[in-house]
């Protein structure tokens, strides 16, 4: 006889419940998005303020022009990064329905102009086909480069050769220097330091109190310049010393795929190894090999120790003595250097275990040369 | 910051919501279920309290118009002319128990609606038409109350989308039950499929036709706010089993008008209470 059992209503109402915790998500989504929109529009209406008074000063001043849309370019520091397909439309419908209701502000750039407000108009007009774009014009804040330089240098997604190329062209438009002469000045001032061991010192003196480092006799005045630049764009000079400027010194090719594929600026300083000479090859096939090598490592995303053993390999294959002899020297010109950096300052003021253990590592690298060399 | 967004939101949602009509769906997914009784009941509760009632049969079975004593309608005196396109405001609105009262107006449905959800399929703005003859052409009461058919299709889609609230009569039965359920799941759907804004609030179930002698409808009694809880939906005291509802009904007058003092009568307490206290105004019952 079957179990008689009340029935369990819980199983019919299952479905329900799963369906009103999926709406009421849905809904709370919802709900934040709408307070995104007004906490932004809250926010942003002192700046319309600000905009549309500077739109109104620049009218009177220089009048409304129509420029042509394709000389405008993109503000690259347009702090607002997302634009909808479904904005820029609607925009698109305003400005077919009822025409260009505000000019858009522009600085003129050389021969084009710089897009300052109204990148949704911009959009929407060149969507739409238009040939002209209705603007003001404005002049360039004099410390325009610099203030989109700050914003952008500490963007993850600047690539270090249009960084170095950057930092060239603040430091030359502040200081009396040719742009070629920057790199070798500041390598200059900061090997001297570096070996003066006096490179975190004058760093820290030259970010905390100007006036103390100017008094700095060691160091000339444009250098102080060039360093303090830096320091005030929140960047290390050392740093840029080593990791930046290098890739200025890149071959076309590489400079190329760090703009075009993603190439990273370790790995092109890896891949610039691969130069005519190295290779004992023509200039041509020695471009020819470190493009195709560059595809390699981009497409396979190789790490940066794959890429220098990739670069070995190709040299030992075409210039065998040379790769191995150059690295050889190389390395042990690095270890004289660092032996060289043991002064009687360094080894009195180490304590007796630390001098036991050197004394012994030496003492076993000597036996061994000495085995070499009889 | 964020909350107090968000409670300014709730508030003036709310500002909105009191300031809308109120309009509840009475939807069942069974027949059967008591949504007639349910309606006319309420309304005649409402009268009492000196609230006027549009009470609107979207049923082609047109019951409503038995349950209200009235006669079957010309197809032009229904609510099928007023989902027409050449709709001007004129509402075929006929008194009902006016012997006794004044405050509730009765929209008659009938067979001819059947065409009219035929029709809705092709119309561009099909499942919206009730609400926008409300918008066009709003009704004066304080309360409106929406038939529904026993299926949920076309004709129960219009009074979603035109209700801003839902009452839900179930019998104790696992058939009317599991009904509800799938009820629920389509009035999530609907609603959102629709884009309803503010989507329509569940007000409650009632259940019906309760006969504490079977152990089904006791059982099921006892489960049934447990599981609605989870839902947070409310669950009405059940309106009892009596055969005076059938008779009355079969009179065309409310149990209270077939019957004064009948025990049964005083099963839709709780609900006419709720009603009131969403429509807002300060009223009284009369003796």
């Amino acid at each position: 006889m079957a179990n008689r059992k009340a029935p369990n209503i819980a199983n019919y109402f299952s479905g329900a419940k799963q369906n009103q915790q999926l709406s009421e998500a849905e809904q709370e989504i919802n709900q934040l998005k709408a307070e995104i929109e007004s906490l932004r529009a809250s926010g942003s209406e002192e700046l319309e303020i600000q905009l549309s008074t500077l739109k109104e000063q620049l009218r009177s001043q220089s009048g409304v022009t129509d420029i042509a849309i394709e000389i405008i370019l993109q503000n690259p520091d347009q702090p607002r990064r997302t634009f909808l397909a479904d904005s820029i439309e609607a925009m698109s419908q305003s400005l077919s329905n009822d025409g260009q209701l505000s000019p858009i502000i522009v600085i003129p750039q050389n021969e084009s102009y710089l897009l300052f407000d109204g990148e949704r108009r911009w959009r929407a007009a060149k969507s739409l086909g238009w040939e002209t774009i209705r603007a003001v014009t404005m002049d360039a804040p004099d410390d325009l480069h610099r203030k989109a330089l700050l914003t952008s240098l500490h963007r993850e997604d600047l690539n270090p050769l249009d960084k170095a190329e950057a930092i060239i062209r603040e430091i030359s438009s502040n200081v009396d220097i040719k742009a070629e002469d920057i790199p070798r000045t500041l390598s200059t001032v900061i090997r001297r330091l570096n070996k003066q061991k006096r490179l975190t010192d004058v760093m820290k003196a030259l970010s905390d109190d100007h006036s103390d480092a100017s008094a700095d006799e060691s160091i000339s005045e444009t250098e102080r310049t060039i360093l303090l630049i830096l320091l005030e764009l929140q960047l290390n000079p050392a740093s840029v010393d080593a990791n930046l400027l290098p890739m200025l010194g890149l071959a076309d090719d590489l400079k190329d795929a760090i703009r075009n594929l993603g190439l990273k600026g370790v790995h092109a300083i890896a891949l610039q190894k691969l130069s005519a000479k190295n290779l004992n090859l023509s200039q041509a096939k020695a471009k020819r090999l470190r493009e195709d090598l560059t595809k390699k490592v981009v497409q396979e995303n190789l790490s940066v120790l794959q890429t220098r053993k990739l670069v070995s390999e190709a040299i030992a294959k075409y210039s065998p003595s040379q790769e191995s002899t150059s690295d050889v020297n190389k390395q042990l010109g690095k270890i004289k250097q660092s032996v060289n950096l043991i002064s009687s300052e360094l080894l009195t003021s180490a304590d007796a275990d630390s001098l036991r253990d050197i004394y012994d590592l030496l003492k076993q690298k000597m036996t061994e040369i000495e085995s070499l060399l009889t | 910051m964020m909350s107090n967004i968000s409670d300014h939101l709730d508030v003036s949602i709310h500002k909105t919501l009191n300031k809308m009509q109120n309009r509840i769906a009475v939807i069942s997914n069974a027949g059967g279920s008591g949504k007639t009784t349910l309606s006319v009941h309420i309304a005649y509760e409402m009268s009492l309290y000196g609230l006027s009632v549009g009470l609107i049969d979207l049923d082609p079975q047109g019951s409503l118009s038995l349950f209200c004593g009235l006669q079957q309608p010309e197809p032009e005196d229904t609510l099928a002319s007023v989902l027409q396109n050449d709709f001007a405001g004129k509402w075929p609105l006929e008194h009902c128990w006016s012997e006794n009262t004044n405050n509730v107006e009765v929209i008659q449905g009938g067979m001819i609606l059947t065409r009219v959800s035929d029709e809705m399929v092709l119309h561009r703005r099909g499942a919206y038409l009730l609400g926008d003859c409300l918008k066009d052409y709003p009704l004066t009461h304080d309360l409106l109350l929406l038939d529904c058919p026993a299926t949920l299709g076309p004709l129960t889609l219009l009074a979603l989308s035109a209700c801003t609230h839902i009452l839900v009569p179930v019998q104790l039965e696992p058939k009317s039950i599991q009904g509800s359920a799938k009820l629920l799941e389509w009035v999530y759907h609907q609603s959102k499929q629709l884009r309803l804004e503010p989507q329509p609030q569940i007000l409650g179930f009632v259940p019906n036709q309760y006969d504490p002698r079977r152990a089904t409808h006791r059982q099921i009694l006892e489960d049934l706010p447990t599981q609605l809880d989870q839902l947070g939906i409310h669950c009405f005291p059940a309106v009892r089993d009596s055969a005076e509802f059938i008779n009355a009904s079969g009179q065309g007058l409310p149990l209270h008008l077939y019957r004064n003092n009948h025990p049964a009568s005083g099963d839709f307490k709780e609900i006419s209470e709720r009603i009131v206290k969403l429509i807002g105004k300060k009223v009284k019952r009369k003796k």
